[in-house]
């Protein structure tokens, strides 16, 4: 027999108040796990596709459709740009690197990129078997892909028109050769099928919707140096025919508009756990009211201020754990459930953490709630007239 | 050796004042307390039991003023010498007997002894209810069960506050001859106070108030 155990028999056999005070609490803990971990996993996801990408060049539109299409493979893109144009501009000194990448068409909805061996080396790829393409028509596959899509190496297949699935014009003449499986990266490369360039001008000149003039989509640059951010971008938008995208400035700006709605959803959440800590705390206070006689007896037993203090503390404990793990719990199904629909809909891989900082920080800041609302029922634990509870508990 | 001299009680300034008769109990005896409700029977049960401290007046046991102590010492002294049985036996309802008897040697720090906690429950017939319910028991197993609860740390002082006032003649008797057993058994000093005069004739010692 100890303390702990006496409180966890106090909470199941009068279950009601403390169950509600668990909903309340692990819903909290839903909406703040959820949306913290999401805004950061999203975000750094983000960071890792855009990482050492500090602007693009495509053609005019909006910079951030660019941005969105060509890092992250999540719209449409812009339009074409001349590739020689494009060439010309990246041969600038304050630039470090210029990957042209081409794309605009996909195979079960997973995009098919045209571009150089850079590119892979952007993201930190990897084979996990096969060969890189290097001949036009062989293509390498990124890791999601290759699950998804059941393609190995060696298979042929043959891409459709546009950048979703449902496009019914088909390259029949092209068959694309799988040469290379990529390894998981957690980048833009796992959803992605790559290939040179020559592949995808060689089927779009096919169709004769291309100018004589090679065309790629964009150029995703790196600049050597800072300046390059003050230079480059101006000179383009304002000398040539196509247009600079900053990177992270069009990103902020994407935080700025989609913040609001998450930061609405956290205080929401952050109202929600106060409530449930005051629950708690009306818990605590309940115990301390309804069980005096109990408390009162375990003082006329032996027991001292201390171990009635923890009585109370255990069973506001036993609450909170239970309210914070069965939170935990539901936040990680949710997660799974929002981050396959994504992956589904968007082809874009999300990886799921169970337990994060933010939940670690979660947890402290619950158990801190608990110590404070313990101690603000200590009053009434060490003010109780034994005498008199004894007397009148008849 | 219990001797109590001039206990004098008052609630609050205003409220009325209790003076209590001089008690003088040798070991291994049995004290019945009588008096009309509201005389102060009760109080003065507290006040033996160190949960009450007089306006003045003093109780020495075995030559040491009790009153004189701080309330951790007060404390300290009645877990480790005084057992109570309530009027109405007091539990945690949310466990069974037998985990009652255990929380209650976990506060009095009094080791865990399963053979003498089985012997008790046999003495006082209630040993096949000790993994049941305390909610779940007779009134009279309740009754039983706190006298339980009041021994099992083998106290050198019962106090009992009118544990037969609900009972029949029958389980009054029988009620009054478990503690004067129990007493026995650990060669206890039983305090009693009660209003029922069924059980004058079970004592020898009498204090009326």
């Amino acid at each position: 027999m100890n303390l702990f155990k006496i409180s966890y028999k106090n909470i199941i056999t009068k279950p009601l108040n403390a169950i509600l005070s668990i909903l309340l609490l692990a819903f909290s803990v839903v909406i703040i796990s959820l949306s913290f971990k999401f805004q950061k996993q999203v975000t750094n996801k983000i960071a890792k596709n855009t990482a050492g990408i500090d602007m693009v060049i495509g053609a005019k539109g909006s910079p951030l459709q660019l941005i969105l299409s060509s890092v992250l493979h999540i719209d449409n893109p812009t339009g074409n740009i001349n590739f020689d144009e494009a060439k010309k501009i990246t041969k600038n000194p304050l630039i470090k690197n210029a990957i042209p990448i081409s794309y605009g068409d996909n195979y079960k909805g997973y995009r098919i990129i045209g571009t150089t061996p850079a590119y892979k080396t952007l993201y930190g790829g990897e084979l996990l078997e096969g060969k890189s393409a290097i001949k036009p028509l062989e293509v390498v596959i990124g890791a999601t892909v290759a699950k998804k899509s059941n393609l190995k190496i060696g298979d042929s297949f043959v891409s459709s028109h546009g950048l979703i699935e449902e496009g019914n014009h088909h390259h029949d003449h092209h068959h694309l050769t799988v040469v290379g499986i990529y390894k998981t990266s957690h980048s833009v490369l796992d959803n992605l099928i790559v290939t040179p360039l020559e592949t995808v001008w060689d089927m779009h000149h096919h169709h004769d919707h291309a100018s004589k003039n090679k065309e790629i989509t964009s150029v995703l640059v790196q600049f050597k140096s800072p300046m390059g951010f003050v230079r480059i971008p101006r000179s383009i938008n304002e000398k040539s025919s196509m247009q600079a995208a900053l990177t992270k400035f069009e990103l902020d700006k994407l935080y700025n508009y989609t913040g609001i709605g998450v930061k609405i959803i956290q205080i929401m959440a952050i109202v929600i756990l106060i409530i449930s800590v005051f629950s708690i705390y009306i818990s605590l206070y309940k115990i301390v009211k309804d069980r005096s006689y109990e408390l009162a007896l375990m003082r006329v037993y032996g027991a001292n201020q201390l171990q009635l203090i923890l009585l109370v503390f255990y069973e506001g404990l036993i609450i909170s754990i239970s309210g914070y793990i069965l939170g935990l719990i539901l936040s990680f199904a949710g997660g799974t459930y929002l981050y396959n629909y994504i992956g589904r809909e968007y082809n874009y891989t999300i990886q799921q953490a169970f337990i994060t900082d933010i939940d670690i920080y979660l947890f402290f800041s619950v158990l801190l709630l608990l110590s404070v609302i313990t101690l603000f029922n200590l009053k009434s634990i060490i003010s109780i007239n034994i005498p008199k509870i004894l007397s009148y508990e008849k | 050796m219990i001797h109590t001299t001039n206990l004098t009680f008052q609630y609050d300034k205003a409220g009325e004042i209790f003076n209590f008769p001089d008690m003088h109990i040798n070991n291994n005896e049995s004290v019945i307390i009588l008096g009309e409700s509201g005389i102060g029977k009760t109080t003065l049960l507290q006040i033996l039991a160190l949960l009450l401290t007089p306006k003045k007046g003093s109780i020495i046991i075995d030559d040491i003023e009790l009153l004189s102590f701080s309330e951790k010492q007060k404390d300290k002294y009645r877990k480790d010498n005084i057992g109570i049985v309530f009027q109405k036996p007091l539990f945690f309802k949310s466990l069974t007997l037998l985990e009652n008897i255990q929380a209650k040697l976990l506060f009095s720090k009094t080791p865990y002894n399963a053979l003498e906690i089985d012997k008790i429950l046999t003495d006082l017939n209630i040993l096949p209810y000790k993994h049941k319910k305390v909610t779940a028991l007779s009134e009279g197993q309740k009754q039983r069960a706190g006298i339980a609860l009041a021994i099992i740390n083998k106290p050198s002082i019962i106090l009992a506050d009118e544990p037969t006032s609900n009972l029949d003649d029958v389980n009054a008797k029988r009620v009054i001859s478990l503690l004067k057993g129990a007493a026995a058994i650990n060669n206890s000093h039983l305090i009693l106070v009660t209003h029922d005069k069924r059980i004058i004739p079970e004592f020898e010692n009498i204090v009326a108030l």
